[in-house]
């Protein structure tokens, strides 16, 4: 029996009605189409049914529904004679020789010689004296230069001698052994006491069980202060909520019952703050407190706390600093007894070793006061100071410039700094860093001076020895004294003295 | 309180008017109401959509461009929903947030009973429900009846709420009918719980009663237990066309439908175009009822047709209240 899509229940109806009249057909299937609004309505369906029954039509092919599922750098400028000069002044004087030997063998001469001979040798005496007597005395300031080198020396107690080329000279190890104890106040704070424990209930409002970890973290809800923390015992798994549906004859009731388990649970820290009273609430790891929330029946105790002084690791720190500071003074001093002479102790160069240290109490331990025992060794090696001049002269030589002397002077040595190393062969020996003050002067050839101020007036003597590179500031002193221009500086090197000066 | 659900939401400012309508399945009725200090019937049309938001709109002297619809049959499912919730801390006072999650539970369990419910009626296992309209009709603690729980003390927590959910599909398509009306959906509510609540007389507790508003092609049937309405169910028989005995046999039918009912409520109501059907009461009156339905006694039958999606006012005054404290 085919119905229309626009067919409603009347209409459905009455051609029921007509079909049954029509045959004595006792049994029927209702088609349906889509979109009827019969399929829509249960009510309708169940009316037709009815109906239809009542007509003695049986209607079969309805659908009453189906239960749906919810769903992150010297110049070179000496003022040199050339050598082939030297040689012809030679030569003239030999020359000048022969000629005078030939006059006095002449017998005009002879006579001349003769009379004149007496007056000849008192003018050769006269001439000799004037050789002979001049002397003059040059002082000359040259300039000086400062020399500051620095050398890296080892002094070793295998060395017996200084040596130049492996710049070592001979040292002494000597080791001494110091022993001290002290006291001091403990500083540090701590707390000291239990934790409160108690037993909370949790309570689970969301549909599936939850399991909390051990150690969970359970913090009290409170609207100001410390957001106090407790931690569960143990694991444990708080089961679902329930919902129940009761029918009474006047209304349906669905009624919430939240899933909740005892947990026992221990306070984060110690103090008497965590012995909360009865009825305290928790939120559960962060969780929404609408899902789940704790609450202690009974109130939590045994929390409690009190403040201790302890020994902290500052303290021992600072009587540690405290008691080597003093072993090192006095092994320092025990050190710089035992040497004798000009044996020279570096105090950079003293190593010390820290042979044992016990406190008689640990850090964190409980005590107002606590005591160090302390055992240190010292150990240095000593060196003759001559020694070390000796070797630092010797090598301060190699490093005088070109055209400058090492002046007269003391040398100013100083040791920088030392230390201890290992050689080789694992032997001990200490390296010295030495700073060495010193001062050059410019080099100056006398010999070759006085050769060149023989015979000179004393401005061509003043302005030669001016000069010389390096001379600064010249002094002449002639005898016998003259007028200046006629003073001349002496005919012989050896009546020319040249005193040097530097600053 | 009542809450219409998610249109208000979308909806932050109180329009000066709005037009209710009632889309009957032979007419649609159509009332202009003002918004000022009190809520005014300012007009009112009927016939086609079109004629009937025209006539009010005449009629009032002004055309509203927000509107609240009355929705009823086959497009809503009405029930009322009872939570209980066995609290785990009986000693601390209840907070909001208690009774937010009571809620929430509450309008969960309604939408898995109504969206159960209504598939089953109209054989669609697909069917998705969006909530439109609620009302907090009672709260209890520990079974006595309390105004309001906050701050209060006990074990069970407990609150009845009436809901009314429609098919989203339908929700969809009336949007996009209003905007050819030139209207915005402002808000949805459900035609029985207003008729439910002008019938009640502010005396909810007390109201029990079946309701039968007959229109042109359906007779909706509820029941109402203390002002809630229990359940609904859409008689596709109506005034046009009317045959007694079978819109008799229909109510029989219906009232038989609602499962769970030990029983009815000896009043009867009818309401609707349809209540004013000649014989129609005296017909409900001889019909056996008793004889296959759990009635103490034969009910009385009373006709209402004071009331009528006119009444929509009351919801418009509650959404202008609520809409001023928001």
């Amino acid at each position: 029996m085919p119905l229309e899509s626009t067919d409603g229940l009347l209409e459905a109806l009455e051609k029921i009605r007509r079909a049954a009249k029509s045959s004595a057909a006792e049994r029927g299937t209702l088609s349906l189409p889509d979109g009827s609004p019969l399929l829509r309505n249960r009510l309708s369906q169940k009316i037709l049914k009815k109906e239809a029954q009542k007509l003695g039509v049986v209607v079969e092919g309805l659908a009453l529904g189906d239960e749906r599922p919810p769903t992150f750098g010297f110049q070179e400028g000496v003022d040199i004679r050339p050598a082939d000069q030297v040689v012809e002044t030679g030569r003239r004087i030999e020359a000048g020789g022969r000629r005078l030997v030939e006059i006095l063998h002449s017998r005009g001469m002879k006579k001349f010689l003769l009379f004149s001979g007496t007056g000849l040798a008192g003018l050769g005496v006269v001439t000799a004296l004037l050789w002979m007597v001049p002397k003059a005395t040059v002082r000359l300031d040259v300039r000086s230069e400062s020399l500051v080198q620095g050398f890296e020396l080892v002094a070793s107690p295998s060395a017996t001698a200084i040596d130049t080329e492996k710049k070592i000279l001979p040292a002494v190890l000597i080791e001494v052994e110091e022993k001290g104890e002290q006291k001091a106040e403990a500083t540090g704070k701590k707390e000291k006491g239990t934790e409160a424990k108690g037993e909370s209930t949790i309570y689970n409002w969301t549909d599936d069980d939850k399991t909390f970890a051990k150690e969970t973290v359970l913090t009290l809800i409170r609207v100001e202060g410390e957001k106090l923390k407790f931690l569960l015992a143990e694991e444990l798994t708080v089961p679902a909520q329930t919902a129940s549906v009761s029918a009474t004859p006047e209304e349906r009731t669905t009624t919430y019952t939240p899933g909740k388990k005892t947990a026992a649970v221990t306070a984060e820290k110690v103090g008497e703050e965590y012995n909360l009273r009865a009825g305290s609430q928790f939120s559960l790891a962060g969780l929404s407190t609408d899902e789940f929330l704790a609450q202690n029946s009974e109130a939590f105790a045994g929390g409690k706390k009190e403040e201790v002084t302890i020994v902290t690791d500052e303290d021992q720190n600072r009587l540690l600093t405290r008691l080597k500071e003093e072993l090192e003074k006095k092994a320092r001093e025990d050190i710089q007894s035992r040497t004798v002479g000009d044996q020279k102790l570096s105090e950079e160069a003293i190593a010390y070793e820290v042979l044992g240290q016990t406190f008689d109490k640990e850090v964190d331990e409980e005590a107002t006061d606590f005591n160090l025992i302390l055992r240190l060794k010292g150990s240095a090696f000593i060196y003759s100071q001559k020694q070390l001049e000796e070797l630092v002269a010797k090598l301060l030589a190699e490093e005088v410039p070109e055209n400058f002397d090492l002046a007269d002077k003391e040398l100013a040595t100083e040791v920088s700094a030392a230390q201890i190393i290992e050689g080789d062969d694992g032997q001990k020996m200490l390296k010295i860093f030495t700073k060495t003050k010193a001062a050059v002067v410019s080099q100056v050839d006398q010999d070759r001076i006085k050769n060149d101020l023989v015979g000179r007036g004393l401005n061509s003597a003043q302005k030669y020895l001016e000069s010389i590179p390096g001379v600064v500031a010249v002094e002449i002193t002639v005898f016998p004294p003259l007028p200046r221009p006629l003073m001349r500086m002496p005919q012989l090197t050896s009546r020319i003295d040249i005193v040097l000066k530097h600053d | 309180m009542r809450n219409l659900l998610s249109f208000l939401k979308k909806t932050p400012a109180k329009p000066e008017n709005f037009v209710a309508l009632d889309f009957g399945t032979t007419s649609t009725k159509a009332f202009v109401f003002s918004l000022d200090e009190k809520v005014e019937l300012r007009g009112q049309g009927r016939g086609t959509p079109e004629e009937a938001v025209e006539q009010s709109a005449t009629q009032a002297g002004t055309r509203p461009t927000q509107a609240v619809v009355g929705i009823g049959g086959e497009n809503v499912w009405c029930l009322t929903t009872t939570v209980r919730l066995n609290r785990g801390n009986p000693g601390e006072e209840i907070k909001p947030e208690e009774v937010a999650k009571l809620q929430q539970q509450i309008f969960r369990t309604a939408l898995i009973q109504a969206t159960t419910q209504m598939s089953q009626f109209v054989n669609d296992p697909e069917l998705t429900l969006q909530p439109v309209d609620s009302e907090n009709l009672f709260y209890k603690i520990d079974g006595q009846l309390v105004g309001d729980p906050l701050g209060r003390v006990g074990q069970v927590l407990e609150a009845s709420v009436f809901t009314a959910h429609s098919p989203a599909v339908y929700l969809q398509q009336l949007t996009k009918f209003l905007k050819k009306l030139d209207l915005n959906l402002w808000a949805v509510c459900s035609l029985m719980s207003i008729l439910v609540r002008a019938l009640a007389n502010n005396e909810p507790q007390n109201f029990n009663a079946i309701i039968l508003d007959t229109g042109g092609r359906v007779t909706d049937v509820a029941v109402v237990f203390g002002g809630g309405i229990w359940g609904t169910r859409p008689l596709a028989l109506g005034g046009e066309n009317f045959a007694l005995p079978l819109w008799l046999s229909g109510i029989e039918t219906a009232l038989a439908d609602f499962e769970g009912v030990k029983s009815f409520p000896n009043r009867i109501i009818l309401t609707g175009g349809g209540a004013q059907i000649e014989g129609l009461k005296e017909g409900l009156l001889d019909y056996p009822l008793t004889r296959a339905l759990p009635f103490s006694s034969q009910p009385i039958v009373e006709v209402r047709t004071d009331v009528g999606p006119q009444n929509m006012k009351l919801v418009a005054e509650e959404i202008a209240g609520g809409n001023n404290a928001a």
